[in-house]
């Protein structure tokens, strides 16, 4: 998402098309900017506002205006690490356990979505039902043409194209900005309709929009309330991206990343 | 020969008899080498862990681990690592390492886990593991430690619900 280009000016008195306000008012969030609401498509005062303000770092004369491919967003969509922190040092262990952060400092700005979300945007995945406890391909024609085997840098995943190639853009940051991560990043699966465990609804992996990360081959614990260290090092890359980290869940997905609701509106917009 | 002296005879054949079958039984050792645990219940730990302080909970058969269970790493009277799943033949075929920092999980090889990027072994993987925490925890409810078994079935249960 950052490293895409807008398709028209956003800001005051601009074009404002809503995929690219949405784009906008992401990356002002994730760099802390306030936008009342939050990420919501609709560009007011607001988000004006945090325009101006992230302008006024290093423009004489703010205008409250993004251009494409202008001053404004090469420093919005430059890579940006302010809210990473450093990589660790050699020899620390990105495998040992933290407590996950509050769920109130991650994910500023994005909203997580349910599954009646998710199949009102992209369809039902098995269109005859017949869900078991194991995955399956899905048989939906529209979601069936716009998926994609890809490489992502550290590993291949099966996935939804835009979901695939947002995470391309992911991993290349992570790359160049947590590299001892990148190196030990795997993954434990995107693609996979089936039930949840013990009950009726279905994953929220049936649409490949989300994906499961190992480290060194480890899967973090799920529920128990921390996270790997190296987890913490890379969510806010994701979440710079658009991608809600599972840390935030009521029970704790610490290896978890989704989609948020504007990655899954833009998505979905985008499908063939 | 006495009647007495071809009883013994026989016994003593007998007894020949047997000590050849013990020995045949030992001679097998070369096919378990390298395995740990007691001579009664062999088993391979997974790779890199301590053979000298592993433990097997579970079925044995003709001598080896055998079936769904626990192999505990310990240090000292602290477990570091245990693996739940099952074992043919004293070797770890399916299931996961519970570690500092989360699960191994998948099918297992020379003692390792192969990482196929398939999230259906994982999900079996962990189906296994759960079915082995259970099957854990039945036998401490045999045993009469209550205790242990609430432990294994929460543990059951977090393995249940890792992969959603």
């Amino acid at each position: 998402m950052a490293s895409s280009d807008l398709s028209a000016p956003v800001g005051r008195s601009a074009a404002n098309r809503r995929p690219d306000v949405l784009v906008v008012q992401n990356l002002l969030l994730a760099r802390g900017y306030a936008i009342k609401g939050g990420a919501d498509g609709d560009c007011g005062d607001s988000t004006i506002g945090a325009i101006t303000d992230f302008q006024s770092d290093f423009l004489r004369k703010p205008d409250g205006v993004v251009d494409p491919g202008g001053a404004t967003w090469r420093n919005l969509s430059a890579s940006y690490t302010g809210r990473s922190t450093t990589p660790p040092p050699p020899g620390d262990d990105i495998l040992r356990p933290v407590p996950r952060p509050a769920a109130s400092s991650i994910n500023q700005g994005l909203t997580a979505v349910g599954n009646d979300y998710v199949l009102g945007k992209l369809g039902e995945p098995l269109v005859d039902g017949g869900y078991t406890s194991l995955c399956l391909p899905p048989t939906n024609p529209r979601l069936r043409r716009n998926l994609k085997l890809d490489s992502v840098g550290p590993f291949r995943v099966t996935g939804l194209v835009p979901a695939v190639q947002s995470l391309k853009q992911v991993m290349a940051d992570i790359a160049r900005e947590q590299p001892a991560v990148y190196a030990a990043l795997g993954s434990a699966g995107m693609l996979c309709c089936r039930l949840q465990r013990g009950s009726t609804s279905i994953s929220n992996h049936s649409w490949g929009t989300a994906i499961d990360l190992t480290l060194d081959g480890v899967l973090d614990a799920y529920g128990d309330n921390k996270v790997q260290h190296g987890l913490t090092l890379i969510a806010p890359i994701f979440l710079r991206h658009g991608w809600f980290w599972g840390a935030a869940f009521r029970k704790e997905d610490g290896m978890h990343f989704e989609g948020s609701k504007a990655l899954i509106d833009q998505w979905a917009a985008a499908l063939k | 020969m006495g009647g007495s002296a071809q009883v013994r005879a026989r016994h003593a054949t007998l007894a020949l008899l047997l000590a050849t079958t013990a020995t045949a039984t030992l001679a097998q050792a070369p096919a378990s080498a390298g395995l740990a645990g007691p001579a009664h219940c062999r088993f391979a730990a997974p790779a890199g862990w301590d053979t000298r302080q592993v433990r097997w909970t579970g079925d044995c058969r003709a001598g080896l681990a055998q079936g769904l269970g626990t192999l505990r790493a310990m240090q000292g009277n602290k477990v570091v690592r245990t693996f739940y799943g099952r074992l043919k033949d004293g070797q770890p075929v399916l299931g996961v390492i519970e570690r500092d920092g989360g699960f191994q999980a998948g099918r297992f090889e020379g003692g390792a886990v192969v990482q196929d990027g398939e999230r259906n072994t994982l999900i079996q993987a962990f189906d296994e593991a759960r079915a082995a925490a259970d099957a854990v925890a039945l036998r401490h409810q045999a045993s009469g430690n209550p205790a242990s078994a609430r432990y294994y079935r929460q543990k059951a249960a977090q393995l249940a619900s890792q992969i959603d």
